[in-house]
């Protein structure tokens, strides 16, 4: 018991003291999570758009297969990405592995399956009337895309924060692709890893604090947000 | 000009004939009521006449130009008419944003969208909630707020799909006198479906009666089913459990018959000797109806019943009055 509380405690003196390791480390993981959502969502929303929308042979097949990849392991993602990017792989002259930019392309690949399956899902939810009226009052199709966009926003948000959540707390990609190296591509859940293995808990836990505030965080808002549409 | 010629147009739903139009013109400027029970192809006929619903055969002509429904440009076709749905919905945004919409869309000044809105709003009832947000309204006010987003466009044509089946009095009252300002206005032509006969009567002289995916004469408003009961020869179909209709021999087990209000005979007496069957009932409105003026009489159904004025004076009947009708063979349609 004392060995959790002395583990605690001093973890949260960390936190509270701005501990410059600790903050480089979560500055990291922000920064790769943040752009790995910002490019799958820029991917993923039109995506999850011109396939829930439109009508084609072929949508259901689409849909499960999209399902599927929700439930892709991080390792192997890392592996097919370690694969192309390494020295001896198709992309090797780009010098992109143990970067950071490796693990946000690792987590990319992750979370486009999520973003573009829970934005078909949220436009699924919407009305068809939406649809109708928007046409009936004159909107082209363009138009009349928006307009559901517009209906589905906190959908779409949600489809995001979700994401984002994914990739904050994984492990596989940013180990296999960005190597853990200090002050580089050390990220969250890779620097828990390591310290774990070196039996130093009060770094481990801090983080662990750190992450578990950022996902409270996000829900909170997302619940926040959604309450206010609920209105 | 006509509004909308329709020839050989059919709708096939779930392998279902939903509608057969053989032959339909509507003509420009006035109302339009679309008589018909639930599943008759009222909406179906509205969708199609809005261009939001591709029939699976037959040709449309909106303003003498054929309806090209597969066009990219089919937008610039729509903005002429708008359909306000029988439950619509408004966009989660503000009442003026819902009715200017269309205005936006329509690419007019911003001084203009804020004028018409507030136009429309004003005709509507409407124009203190231009602030509140779309979602927070009642069904009427959302009903309402439906009517003005559409006439704010100033299309050629307004379908109303049961505007006020789903409001209370107050709101159907007031939607009926919207409906009338946008007749006497004269800008927008107006087709609506009804299942209400008095309000159809009401509203308009000009009434299109569907059943079952096809067009009636307006003769054909009392539909029902009737059960064939042999008496010797005679072959008579029980509607309801106290109408009794003359059949023809050949009718199977039970037959659809409509019955046309126009030539069914009333009297506040007994006649039963001259009146085979005939069938007391009690008069449950009374309505003027064009020419003539409208009962309902309760005789275990509803039975509508258009006397002439003459007619009409002769038995003076009150709301609450006992009166037999008779259902003559001439007055008989099997469907």
């Amino acid at each position: 018991m004392n060995f959790f509380t002395d583990s605690l405690l001093s973890a949260l003196q960390l936190v509270f003291a701005a501990d410059p390791e600790l903050m480089a480390i979560v500055g990291l993981s922000l920064r790769v999570s943040l752009s790995a959502t910002l490019v799958a969502g820029t991917l993923g929303i039109p995506l999850g758009f011109i396939i829930g929308f439109s009508q084609f042979r072929g949508k259901r097949v689409v849909i499960t297969l999209l399902n599927t990849l929700l439930a892709l392991p991080t390792v192997v993602i890392g592996l097919m990405v370690y694969t192309m990017i390494s020295r001896r792989g198709p992309l090797g002259a780009l010098n992109l592995l143990y970067t950071p930019t490796a693990i946000i392309i690792g987590q990319v690949i992750l979370i486009l399956p999520v973003i573009t399956a829970l934005t078909i899902a949220a436009l699924s939810r919407i009305d068809d009337r939406y649809r109708r009226t928007a046409l009936t009052l004159g909107a082209d199709h363009f138009q009349t895309a928006l307009v559901v966009f517009r209906e589905a926003r906190f959908g779409i948000v949600a489809a995001a924060v979700a994401a984002f959540g994914r990739v904050i707390s994984e492990i596989g990609i940013s180990m296999m692709l960005g190597g853990n190296a200090r002050g580089f591509t050390r990220t969250m859940t890779t620097a828990m890893a390591l310290e774990y293995d070196k039996g130093e808990f009060v770094l481990a836990v801090g983080l662990g604090i750190v992450l578990l505030t950022i996902s409270l965080g996000m829900n909170t808002l997302l619940n926040y947000i959604q309450g206010r549409y609920a209105e | 000009m006509s509004l909308y010629v329709v020839r050989q147009l059919q709708h096939v739903y779930n392998d279902r004939i939903v509608l057969d139009l053989p032959d339909l013109t509507i003509e420009a400027g006035g109302m339009v009521a679309l008589l018909g029970p639930n599943g008759a192809g009222k909406t179906t006929l509205l969708h199609i006449l809005a261009f939001l619903l591709r029939p699976s055969s037959g040709r449309l002509w909106f303003r003498d130009a054929p309806v090209a429904f597969h066009s990219k440009h089919q937008h610039q076709l729509r903005r002429q008419v708008v359909l306000v749905e029988q439950q619509p919905i408004l966009f989660s945004t503000s009442v003026a944003k819902n009715v200017a919409f269309g205005l936006k869309l329509r690419g007019l000044a911003r001084s203009e969208i804020a004028r018409r809105v507030d136009q429309s709003l004003e005709l509507v009832g409407m124009r203190d909630f231009s602030g509140a947000n779309g979602r927070h309204l009642s069904g009427g006010e959302t009903q309402r707020v439906a009517i003005a987003r559409a006439i704010a466009c100033r299309p050629q044509v307004i379908l109303l799909d049961e505007p006020t089946s789903n409001v209370d009095i107050e709101n159907r009252m007031a939607i009926e006198t919207i409906m009338g300002d946008i007749r006497n206005a004269g800008r927008s032509s107006i087709i609506f479906c009804t299942h209400d006969m008095a309000q159809a009567a009401r509203l308009t002289p000009t009434r299109l009666h569907l059943a079952a995916g096809r067009l009636n004469g307006a003769g054909y408003e009392n539909t029902f089913q009737a059960v064939l009961r042999r008496e010797g020869e005679q072959h008579w179909g029980c509607i309801g459990d106290r109408l009794m209709v003359p059949l023809p021999p050949t009718s199977g087990v039970g037959a659809r018959v409509a019955i046309n209000p126009r030539r069914i005979e009333v009297s506040g007496e007994d006649l039963s000797p001259t009146w085979p069957k005939s069938c007391p009932g009690r008069v449950i409105q009374i309505v003027e109806d064009g020419d003539g003026i409208r009962l309902v009489v309760d005789v275990g159904v509803p039975l509508a019943v258009i006397l002439s004025f003459r007619d009409y004076r002769a038995l003076d009947p009150c709301i609450g009055d006992t009166v037999h009708v008779h259902c003559p063979l001439e007055a008989l349609s099997l469907l």
